[in-house]
């Protein structure tokens, strides 16, 4: 965990983050549509080509764009055009994000108006100094292959301008065949609102262990920009193992398995002023188990009346982390010139292995085990006959004793 | 009726034989079948050539057994990491006068894009015909009849070194078959697995044997690459050992109950014991750390295989997507790792269009051997060839 903060002053204005969410199309509005009751703190823009749509929306900001060229009609899925409108409209859309600090776009990736749009407007908050984070949704599989690949397309233009981008893919969202399209529709929302609004009052919230954009800008350049955003609560005596099964067996995360594999994840807990430091030792411990050894964990821990005696976890996964598999002798080398915030890895292959034995020399001769009498299998001067966590430094659980 | 067909899959985990007749429906009926478990095989090659006979004379017979017949020849299935492959293009000037393709052009160019400068003591395992060019006018499927003035072909050339395979057709004409035939088990599975739409909408075949990874690539309709790695189950299986410090056969059991490919958080605590063999203590093991070692190693296995496949073949369309044979299929949530590699869905590949005695079609790992006995239907002529390593499948793959 990092050190903790010098000196915590609840009470203490922080810099006030202005925060912007901007809803594009359909199904961006509706998505967040419930999030300005419950964080009313935080900025809220609409931005649609359809005006029927713009209409029932009730954010403090709405911009319909391209009624010349559609008829306030939407653009029936064609992100070329939703992108023509956006150029025409410049102006009015630089004024919606102006005085931002962070700006938050939400959208389904299978419509036009977002798939168009959003990555215009991510391009022109970025060259305004935002940060750009995205929270989109991906079109459920039964929506056909047009939607998909132009869903695709939408999110490489997406990951071309924006820090990150978390996804929300529909279909993981499905709990069984009988869950209905309004329903599924509506848990994505409880979701997407859960997790943008945990985030949000997580970045502006009196902290107890600082967590900053930057920290989460850091996490994410790591990670390529792709990361699933969730967040889960829970109240009463149990509430740290509740929370905590939660989250580990949530469908946004691969139950869990995603956070396993991640090689990078940041964590906000949030809570009232009643939870104690063995509470927050004790999530830090769990969540700490289930990652990978190598991964990069960032915790924050931010108080905030409204929480009482819940508390909130906040996860952001790493969707990708690519780093190459690499021979035992160059991870070590690497981990010596790189300053790792962790503790500093093992540099010797028994070490990896905490109690157990592997015997005098872990290595390839070792390992050759059933391989004996083959010939080595090589490949780009690495020995894969070797075990592959033992190259890529994976500690294992000491033996239990009995 | 055309008589019964035998093949013959040295595994490395398993030497299997099949025999099967054809039924009027075009599907096959397997009348025979022959297991026994592999000795003296090593990621697919004979390291211990007696042991290596002994397996497979008892599998050839106990196939003859339940299918009341003796079988005199095979079609080989074979494997090994050291199979390489090439993208060779050969070019020949139309000799006609009024410049219109024949026949004699095509066999021409077949045979100049065939030449290719191999490192010694290698040979050509399979020529796999791609696309043909017409004056640079790309994708022409058939260019018989057309017109141009040069006409070029890919063919992708599969080649290995040549005592590697020998040793394999040697064990089996010492335990007195002839081999009539033999083709590279990936392309085996492949032809067993995919549907004709699959083949043309595009998909990545990996078998996951015990010894090797084999891959075919099929694209636009063709053959767009083939390798094998030689890494496998027997992997993972010694990762496990050596990690939990079981023995192999403790391993292996621990690897088909418990194990997966992905870890799962909700069962995170669960310990799993260990019914002790002499000379290991009694103990417990952590599940998470059985899926930690398997996940990393399974991984690797999918990125070295994408990575052999290269970046440039992934960029086509796969509507198939990724599909699994081999036993390794079989591991839990091998499916779900090998989708977030290739990220494209992925589905475990059981032989299509077999009948008979029931394992083969509900059975990942007989997809090789399934899929030699659907080229040998498809190929009458082939079992009385004789043993010609060289131009096998070359009918089979011109079209998919
Ligand atoms: N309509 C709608 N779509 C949703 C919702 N939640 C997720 N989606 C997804 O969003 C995509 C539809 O995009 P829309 O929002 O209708 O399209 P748009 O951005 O308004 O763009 P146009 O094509 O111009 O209308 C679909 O592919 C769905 O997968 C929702 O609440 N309503
Ligand atoms: N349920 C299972 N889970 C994981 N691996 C399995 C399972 N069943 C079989 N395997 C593995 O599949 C491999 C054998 O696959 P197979 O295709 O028969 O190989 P080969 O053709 O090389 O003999 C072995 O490594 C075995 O451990
Ligand atoms: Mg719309
Ligand atoms: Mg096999």
């Amino acid at each position: 965990m990092s050190t903790p903060a010098p000196a915590f002053d609840p009470d203490a204005p922080r810099d006030p983050l202005r925060i912007l969410f901007l809803a594009l199309g359909n199904a961006g509005m509706q998505l967040i549509a419930h999030l300005p009751r419950r964080v009313p703190e935080l900025h809220y823009a609409a931005v649609d080509t359809d005006a029927q749509a713009l209409e029932a929306c009730k954010f403090e900001n709405k911009l319909l764009i391209g009624e010349g060229k559609t008829g306030g009609l939407g653009t029936g899925s064609n992100p070329d055009l939703a992108r023509q409108c956006a150029e025409a409209q410049d102006e009015e859309l630089v004024d919606l994000l102006r005085d931002m600090r962070v700006v938050i776009l939400v959208g389904g990736l299978g419509g036009g108006t977002c798939g168009g749009v959003g990555p215009y407007l991510a391009e022109r908050a970025r060259d305004m100094g935002c940060v750009v984070l995205a929270a989109v949704v991906r079109p459920m599989e039964a929506e056909g292959g047009h939607r998909r690949h132009a869903a695709d397309a939408a999110l490489a233009h997406f990951r071309e301008h924006c820090q990150a981008v978390t996804l929300f893919p529909l279909d993981v969202l499905r709990e069984d065949n009988g869950m209905t399209l309004q329903r599924l529709i509506s848990r994505c929302g409880l979701e997407i609102s859960r997790a943008l609004g945990g985030l949000a009052v997580l970045l502006r919230t009196g902290w107890l262990l600082p967590l900053t954009i930057q920290d989460i800008i850091q996490v994410m350049q790591r990670a390529d920009g792709y990361c699933r955003l969730v967040a889960v609560s829970s109240d009463g005596e149990d509430r740290m193992p509740d929370a905590l099964d939660t989250l580990f067996a949530h469908p946004l995360i691969d139950k869990g398995s995603l956070l396993a594999h991640s090689g990078g994840v940041v964590i906000g807990i949030l809570c009232g002023p009643k939870t104690t430091v063995r509470e927050l030792e004790h999530i830090s411990a769990e969540i700490r188990s289930v990652l990978r050894s190598d991964a990069e964990l960032k915790i924050g821990v931010a108080q905030d009346e409204r929480f009482g005696s819940h508390l909130a976890l906040v996860a952001m996964v790493a969707e990708r982390w690519s780093e190459r598999a690499v021979a035992l002798e160059v991870v070590n080398q690497k981990e010596t010139d790189e300053d790792t915030d962790e503790e500093a890895a093992p540099t010797d292959p028994k070490l990896v292995q905490g109690e157990i034995d592997l015997g005098a020399n872990a290595n390839a001769n070792h390992a050759r085990g059933r391989f004996k009498g083959a010939e080595p299998t090589i490949v780009e001067g690495m020995d894969l006959d070797t075990p592959t966590f033992i190259r890529k430094g994976i500690r294992l659980s000491p033996p239990i004793k009995r | 009726m055309s008589h019964p067909i035998a093949v013959l899959e040295i595994g490395t985990s398993e030497v299997r034989v099949l025999v099967a007749e054809p039924r009027e429906d075009g599907h096959l009926m397997i009348t025979g079948v022959g297991v026994a478990p592999s000795r003296g095989i090593r990621k697919s090659e004979v390291i211990d050539f007696d042991n290596a006979l002994a397996c497979v004379k008892s599998a050839i017979q106990e196939a003859e057994n339940n299918a009341q017949v003796s079988i005199q020849d095979v079609m080989l299935v074979f494997s090994g990491g050291h199979i390489r492959q090439l993208i060779n293009r050969g070019t020949v000037t139309v000799l006609s006068e009024n410049r219109v393709i024949q026949r004699e052009d095509m066999d021409d160019v077949m045979e100049n894009a065939r030449a290719v400068n191999l490192p010694p003591d290698h040979e050509i395992l399979h020529s796999i015909y791609q696309h043909f060019y017409i004056d640079d006018q790309p994708r022409v499927v058939n260019p018989d009849g057309m017109i141009g003035s040069r006409l070029s072909l890919d063919m992708l050339i599969l080649y290995g070194v040549r005592n590697r395979v020998r040793n394999l057709v040697h064990v089996a004409e010492e335990a007195a078959v002839e081999v009539a035939d033999a083709a590279f088990g990936g392309l085996c599975s492949a032809l067993a697995v995919l549907s004709r739409q699959q083949k043309e909408g595009g998909a990545i075949v990996i078998d996951l044997g015990a010894g090797t990874t084999d891959y075919v690539l099929y694209s636009e309709q063709i053959i767009a690459r083939a390798g094998s790695i030689a890494v496998g189950g027997d992997h993972v299986t010694n990762d496990i050992s050596l990690g939990l410090n079981l023995s192999g056969s403790q391993a292996e059991r621990l690897k088909r109950k418990h194990g997966a490919a992905m870890i799962d958080l909700g069962a995170r605590d669960r310990k799993i014991p260990i019914t002790p063999e002499s000379g290991y203590p009694v103990r417990e093991i952590q599940l998470r750390d059985l899926n930690t070692i398997m996940h990393a190693r399974m991984q690797e296995i999918f990125e070295l295989v994408k990575s052999d496949i290269g970046k440039e073949s992934l960029r086509r369309r796969f509507s198939a997507g990724v599909v699994l044979t081999g036993g390794g299929a079989r591991m839990a949530r091998a499916t779900e790792l090998a989708s977030r590699v290739f990220e494209m869905p992925c589905h475990i590949g059981l032989p299509k269009e077999v009948t008979g005695l029931a394992m083969p079609g509900e059975s990942p790992e007989y997809a090789a051997t399934v899929g030699m006995l659907k080229y040998a239907m498809r190929n009458p002529g082939a079992t009385s060839r004789g043993f010609s390593i060289k131009n096998i499948f070359k009918t089979l793959f011109l079209k998919a």
